[in-house]
């Protein structure tokens, strides 16, 4: 069974991240197994219109601004005369959103729920409940969540925090990591001498990413061992903080500060050290934990958010969020490394075993199989959920989805169906799967790795 | 079932393409909105043009000193007794006291009416082996067609692509120039629809490979 998918984010190419890599990664692996997927997501300055991508993904970089100038509606319902375009011109099955702050992804949901798609929506970032920005997001999130057919999460700490946020069923919820292309994180071929102990550092410099805790702790770690080097790279607002740190301290000749560092350059960097540092005080997944193991490096890392769930507990020391016990790791760390108790060599094929994204894919291509069993609902029932959203953000709710119906019901009359084109398909590749029954995990991966695909002539 | 449901509609859609092929090597294709010769919406247009014209002829003549003043006055009488309260100031065009000007405006503007097409036809004319000519035709009978001839020699490629039109998304067929940063769009009012421009694309491919007899 095969399906067409509609993967709808803010962020997308050019701009690089987190999310970005997954909906490529996931994305071009759902075409290896047969589906099609077009990714819908705004202009990125002159970057409007519609292109193709390796492995035959569509993009549609929606010149949205233009859009929202030349219509008077507000933003919530101006995204949908496009959508419908797309959706019925590919003939979209599912729609898959990412990132809860995309407004893109909250209002694609909202609209394919009421022209009766299946949704499905994966949540990258933890958040709080208490301050004003997370309360708004939380409550919109609420309101596009309530009817989603079910929810994607990159851990089980960030499966909690949306249960929580959203009042969802934890049923309609599922877990599935992120991965890594792992031939990218290979680790040095010589190792780095153990004689000097090189720690790295990448992330940005937020103060989300504990980097007051990197001031505080950097200068006590140098003190208590004499061959002991930072390389530090990112940038950030916190970069002042920490530049002035090494100037206190005279610890200009150990800590190196490299400043931004591009996504392909960062195993250059990893592979010059043996201990990652990771002092991040939330975290949803922490893909940079899994590309340091990969790399061969011991991690060190605070014990928050979903970064538990990540590594293996012989890859990690685990420190609690503080400046003593993040030192009191690292010094164990420093000591393992010395004494040779570790071979960090090795985590590199373990991580190549433990993350795929063909892993990924197919655990996402059964969560698709699981809605597309559903029957879609009614909008009365739709609305009964919406209505219960809250007291008086139920019944704007509530309202927004009957604008949002009879709009549609305005855009059938408009753009009738008949008239929308259908987008000529790439050729979808014809998946084979070798049989392997009885073979153990490890074979098992490699063998996910070596599809037989072929190109099914279409003409 | 997808072939099938794409030969079934086939004649619908491809209804607005014209295909002419008036020597072996060359081809036109137009792409049309104007109506059947007679159909409903032709003769309509047609009688709508005729009575704006006929109406601006009707005052012109009435305007005229030469014409017997016994039809202003039997006019006017016709119209009292339809309506006798009317202002007889209302009655000054019927008695050609209105001034020149404004019957000349009357006149241009009524003439320029009759003179719309009131349909848009585009058009495009592959020469094998010397290159193809993009035709608009303007949306008046006075004003001429936008032609631009685009020689082999600087074409690069001619291909179907899609793009966000309002808002819209439609298939668009466009020839790459040399030395040019923008693309030359054929058909670029109508934009007609995907079979057409796969049929006219197929028809195209004759000025690379002339051995390729055209559909």
């Amino acid at each position: 069974m095969s399906y067409n998918i509609a993967m709808v984010s803010d962020f997308f190419f050019p701009q690089p991240g987190g999310v970005e890599s997954h909906i490529y990664q996931v994305s071009s692996k759902l075409v290896d197994r047969g589906h099609k997927v077009v990714i819908i997501t705004h202009s990125y300055g002159d970057r409007t219109g519609v292109r193709y991508l390796a492995n035959g993904i569509k993009v549609y970089y929606v010149p949205f601004w233009v859009v929202y100038r030349e219509s008077a509606l507000p933003t919530v319902f101006s995204f949908f005369p496009i959508l419908r375009q797309i959706v019925l011109r590919e003939r979209i099955d599912i729609v898959h959103g990412h990132g809860s702050l995309s407004a893109f992804c909250q209002e694609g949901l909202l609209h394919a729920k009421t022209m009766g798609l299946k949704t499905c929506f994966t949540d990258h970032s933890l958040f709080g409940f208490a301050d004003a920005a997370s309360i708004l997001t939380n409550k919109l999130l609420k309101f596009t969540l309530s009817d989603v057919d079910h929810v994607i999460c990159v851990s089980h700490t960030c499966k909690e925090n949306t249960v929580l946020r959203a009042a969802l069923d934890p049923f309609t919820v599922s877990a599935i990591p992120n991965a890594l292309v792992s031939k990218d994180f290979r680790p040095a071929d010589v190792p780095p001498p153990t004689s000097t102990i090189t720690i790295v550092v990448i992330s940005r410099l937020f103060p989300n990413k504990g980097c007051d805790l990197l001031v505080a702790t950097i200068p006590r770690i140098c003190a208590q061992h004499e061959n002991v080097r930072f390389i530090i790279g990112g940038s950030g607002p916190k970069a002042i903080d920490l530049e002035q740190m090494i100037e206190k301290n005279v610890l200009q000749d150990r800590v190196e500060m490299l400043g931004p560092i591009r996504h392909e350059d960062v195993r250059n960097v990893m592979i010059r050290g043996q201990i990652y540092l990771h002092a991040s005080l939330t975290e949803a997944f922490g893909t940079v934990i899994v590309e340091a193991a990969s790399c061969g490096l011991y991690v060190v890392c605070t014990q928050v958010g979903g970064i538990p769930e990540v590594l293996p507990g012989e890859m990690t020391v685990f420190a609690k969020p503080e400046e003593d016990d993040l030192v009191a790791a690292t010094s164990r760390a420093i000591h393992a490394i010395k004494s040779g108790t570790v071979q960090p060599e090795m985590f590199h094929d373990r991580i190549r075993q433990m993350y795929s994204w063909t892993d990924v894919a197919e655990r996402t291509e059964k969560v698709y199989d699981g809605i597309m069993r559903l029957r879609s609902s009614r909008l009365i029932d739709r609305l009964k959920r919406y209505y219960g959203c809250g007291v008086w953000a139920g019944k704007l709710f509530v309202l927004c989805a009957v604008i949002d119906y009879l709009l549609m019901m305005f855009l059938e009359f408009w753009w009738p169906r008949r008239n929308i084109d259908v987008a000529r398909d790439w050729p979808r590749k014809r998946v084979v799967r070798k049989e392997s029954p009885s073979q153990t995990d490890a074979e098992g991966h490699e063998e996910r790795d070596g599809w037989i695909s072929d190109i099914q002539d279409q003409e | 079932m997808e072939q099938e449901k794409e030969t079934t509609q086939k004649p619908a859609v491809l209804s607005g393409l014209r295909v002419r092929n008036p020597t072996p090597s060359t081809i036109e294709y137009t792409v049309t909105t104007r109506p059947e010769r007679w159909s409903r919406r032709f003769t309509t247009t047609l009688v709508l043009k005729a009575i704006v014209l006929g109406i601006i002829l009707f005052f012109i003549l009435l305007k005229q000193d030469y014409c017997d003043s016994g039809l202003q006055d039997g006019l006017r009488n016709f119209v009292l007794n339809l309506k006798p309260d009317i202002p007889p100031k209302h009655l000054d065009l019927l008695r050609g006291k209105v001034h020149w000007y404004y019957l000349a405006l009357l006149g241009f503007s009524g003439v320029w009416i009759a003179s719309l097409r009131g349909y848009t036809e585009e058009s495009l004319l592959v020469l094998r082996g010397l290159g193809v000519q993009v035709t608009t035709l303007s949306s008046s009978y006075f004003v001429k067609a936008n032609t631009r001839f685009i020689p082999t020699s600087t074409i690069q490629d001619i291909f179907i692509h899609e793009g966000f039109v309002g808002f819209e998304v439609r298939f668009y067929l466009a020839i790459v120039i040399e030395d040019e940063s923008e693309v030359v769009v054929v058909f670029p009012k109508l934009l007609p629809r995907r079979e057409i421009l796969e049929n006219v694309w197929r028809g195209s491919r004759s000025l690379y490979e002339p051995e390729v007899k055209a559909q």
